[in-house]
């Protein structure tokens, strides 16, 4: 087995496996930096989000 | 089983001219010093069979990790293409795989082709699937079980604890987990969720700051109100409808007073519509105001006394203007007279002035013919007495007796005459410039008239009625201006009491205001105080509640990685536990060891797995092993992976790279002997530059093996490779 089936066969949650496959394509396509940049990215996103509703609910004070 | 028969290099790595290199023997030796190509044979197989996969960080090889400038180059720096081809042998028969590479044209310039034995071949992606069936060993496992790398011996050498659990994870070919557990751990997932716990506690202050200055605020206005009679009870929604109720009574009823109506003001029904309420009352109270009679005839009035003043003020202005100028003009006529008495004073003057040049003309003859007396006199010889022509006296001398009465009469009477005449004519010059002033005085005195005409047609314009020449204009207007005083006094008292009424209504809206503006804060406040519940503030924390799943998410995944690469490092160690100990212990011979174990387990702090080694009394023997026994240690982990795995591909050669660095020549000798116990079932390709292994090589292998010798290695020539079996 490679490393990505043996991962993938310790991984119960759903959830978690669309994860797995989501860092092991980015490592396929860039390495280290492709895992980074992909959970940045990911991150980054939310934490947008999350500011433009801070905003808003500053707003109402 | 697959075994290497030939290769042929050409522009690869240090490769410039095609070199064929033939593996026909069970044991080939690559012998050389450094940087003559050797390893390059090595690197050309590997590159051969799997292509990309063997350079960059994923390929587990430090020393092929980079980019650009960096990057492990393929290409030979004096050739544009690199070909390398493999031929294999097999059960089956002959396989040829060639692989090149043009520099620079990325994908394009990278082509692959493999031959079968019955003649057939296949190029590109067909050929790579075709390539991996035929080998069924990834590259990860062909580092760990059949190329020994330099590199992890060198690792191993080194003895930093990091870099040695490093390097044996990296040759039990668990490099990619590694790579993507320091890819999750450079991620900045962690971090940002604690910056963004950070903003929520900022915002948590945020609010109750908003709350403090709310209720600031209310205090303030509740302050403010009791100011002006308002009790706390009375700051209600109940009190605004009260006082609009109130209000709307009290301006209906001062609108009924001055015989006016109100506008239509909506009434209050929603104590949000307060400020336009207040606003309507209020114009209303200005319409009313400026509409009531009173006040009107107040406005009129005072205009109309403005005007007065002023028109009084114009006029006596120009009555001063006019009485000073003619002042003016009376002192100058009393001191020089009038008009006609400058110009009679001139007429005069110039008369004398003509006489007194007639005077000169004649006296100016009479001095011609004396001139001429004299003349004659001077050229008639005259020794006799002579009477004077002038004045008639006999005198001694007549020529000088005339020259004498020239000089005293006649002369001196013209230069009389000339004075008299220039003191005329100065004099009339004077007069003349009194008349220039008189016109001047006469021009400026009328021009005050007209002005003092026109101030006073603009009080009879204003006034409408005439004022006579012996009318005081300024006391008309006196007159004027007092009636008015008296009849605004008379209405003050009327238009007092009608302020009075606005202003208590405008007292009301006020405190309505005010009771409004309190509502609007403790609606505010209540608003904060509920922020809690609204969807936004839900939706944050939901949103924060993805990170938290993500970060677990990432947090589990990581614990399975390492999960999974410590189960593999275990496996594979306890697959190859005994083989490891074996050639461990044969080839170090050492006899404080009779046993090694080695434990992996997780380092939690950095990630991948930590390595540790046991000897027979359960102690550490790292710290007392030499360079040349951690070497030992590190081939005898390949090789006995090499044994454990070896069975499970087809692989049928191993490669080792300058395996015997380190080793004394006991140990050497040594791994020879383990080297020919493997050579049983696989064929070996080894790369060294050391000249006693070599010998050592040829002297106890017994096989047939070839010795290639590396050398000369030049930058347009490549190495120079003589062969020997």
């Amino acid at each position: 087995m490679t490393y990505r089936e043996i991962v993938q066969s310790e991984i119960k949650k759903e959830e978690l496996k669309n994860l797995w496959e989501k860092i092991f394509e980015a490592y396929g396509e860039g390495g280290v930096e492709q895992v980074k940049s992909t959970l940045n990215e990911r991150i980054s996103t939310i934490k947008r989000n999350y500011q433009e509703v801070l905003e808003k609910l500053g707003k109402m004070l | 089983m697959l075994r290497i028969k030939a290769i042929e290099i050409e522009g690869f790595r240090g490769f410039t001219e095609n070199k064929l290199i033939e593996f026909a023997t069970p044991m080939v030796l690559l012998y050389g010093g450094n940087h003559q190509g050797k390893s390059s044979v090595l690197n050309a197989i590997e590159w051969c069979l799997y292509g990309d996969e063997c350079i960059g960080e994923k390929s587990g090889i430090r020393e092929r990790v980079g980019t650009g400038e960096s990057a492990w180059r393929i290409v030979n720096d004096n050739i544009d293409k690199a070909e390398v081809k493999l031929t294999i042998e097999s059960n089956v028969g002959t396989f040829t795989i060639v692989r090149s590479e043009l520099r620079e044209k990325g994908k394009k310039g990278k082509k692959i082709k493999i031959s079968f034995p019955n003649g057939t071949e296949k190029e590109g992606n067909d050929a790579e699937l075709e390539i991996a069936k035929l080998l069924c060993v990834s590259f990860k496992d062909f580092a760990t079980t059949v190329y020994q790398h330099q590199e992890t011996i060198h690792d191993f050498v080194i003895q930093k604890p990091t870099e040695r659990s490093d390097a044996l994870d990296r040759l039990l070919g668990l490099s990619d987990y590694r790579n993507i557990l320091d890819g999750i751990k450079k991620s900045e997932i962690s971090k940002i969720q604690k910056e963004l716990a950070g903003e929520f506690s900022k915002f948590q202050v945020r609010i109750e700051e908003a709350i403090k200055i709310r209720q600031k605020d209310i205090d303030d206005k509740t302050n403010k109100a009791k100011v002006k009679g308002l009790e706390d009870e009375e700051l209600s929604e109940m009190k605004l409808f009260e006082f609009a109720e109130s209000t709307m009574k009290d301006i209906n009823e001062f609108a009924r007073q001055l015989g006016l109506t109100i506008s239509a003001v909506p009434t209050l029904s929603d104590w949000k519509g307060t400020e336009s309420f207040i606003n309507n009352i209020k114009n209303e109270c200005n319409r009313l105001w400026a509409e009531s009679p009173d006040v009107k005839e107040q406005s009129e009035k005072q205009w109309k006394r403005s005007k007065l003043v002023s028109l009084q003020s114009q006029y006596e202005i120009q009555f001063k203007n006019y009485k000073s100028q003619k002042k003016e003009l009376e002192d100058f006529e009393r001191e020089n007279g009038n008009k006609d008495g400058i110009v009679n004073k001139i007429e005069n003057t110039s008369r004398e002035a003509t006489d007194i040049e007639k005077e000169i003309r004649k006296t100016n003859s009479k001095a011609k013919l004396v001139e001429e007396g004299i003349s004659l006199l001077e050229v008639a010889a005259a020794s006799e007495t002579d009477v004077c022509p002038l004045c008639g006296k006999t005198v001694p001398n007549l020529l000088e007796h005339l020259r004498e009465e020239w000089t005293e009469k006649i002369e001196s009477k013209v230069r009389e005459l000339n004075n008299k005449k220039e003191v005329l004519y100065k004099r009339k010059s004077d007069f003349e410039g009194l008349l220039k002033e008189h016109d001047r005085l006469m021009q400026d005195l009328q021009r005050e008239k007209n002005r003092l005409k026109a101030a006073i047609d603009d009080i009879m314009e204003f006034l409408g009625k005439e004022i006579g020449d012996r009318d005081d204009p300024s006391a008309i207007l006196s007159s004027e201006i007092k009636k008015i005083d008296s009849r605004l006094k008379e209405i003050e008292d009327a238009i007092k009491s009608k302020r009075t009424k606005i202003e208590a209504i405008l007292d009301k809206t006020d405190k309505m205001n005010l009771i409004y503006e309190i509502s609007l804060l403790k609606n505010k406040l209540e608003e904060i105080n509920q922020i809690q519940k609204t969807d936004l503030y839900q939706l944050q924390k939901k949103i924060k509640n993805d990170v938290s799943v993500l970060v677990g998410e990432v947090k589990d995944l990581t614990k399975i990685i390492k999960s999974c690469m410590l189960k593999e490092a275990e496996e594979k160690i306890t697959s190859a536990k005994s083989a490891i100990d074996e050639y461990f212990l044969k080839i170090t011979e050492n006899p404080a060891f009779q046993k090694l174990n080695i434990r992996v387990e997780e380092d939690a702090k950095k990630g991948g797995n930590i390595y540790s080694f046991e000897d027979q009394n359960d102690k550490n023997p790292i710290p007392i092993l030499s360079q040349g026994d951690l070497n030992s240690l590190a081939l005898s982990i390949f090789l006995g992976l090499a044994k454990a795995g070896g069975d499970a591909h087809p692989l049928g050669f191993i490669f080792m790279d300058d395996p015997s660095q380190s080793l004394d020549s006991q140990q050497k000798e040594r791994l020879i002997e383990a080297i020919d116990e493997i050579s049983e079932n696989k064929n070996i390709i080894i790369s060294t530059m050391d000249e006693e292994f070599k010998q050592f090589l040829k002297e106890n292998i017994k096989k047939r093996k070839t010795v290639f010798t590396f050398s000369d290695w030049m930058p347009d020539g490549g190495p120079k490779i003589s062969g020997e079996i």
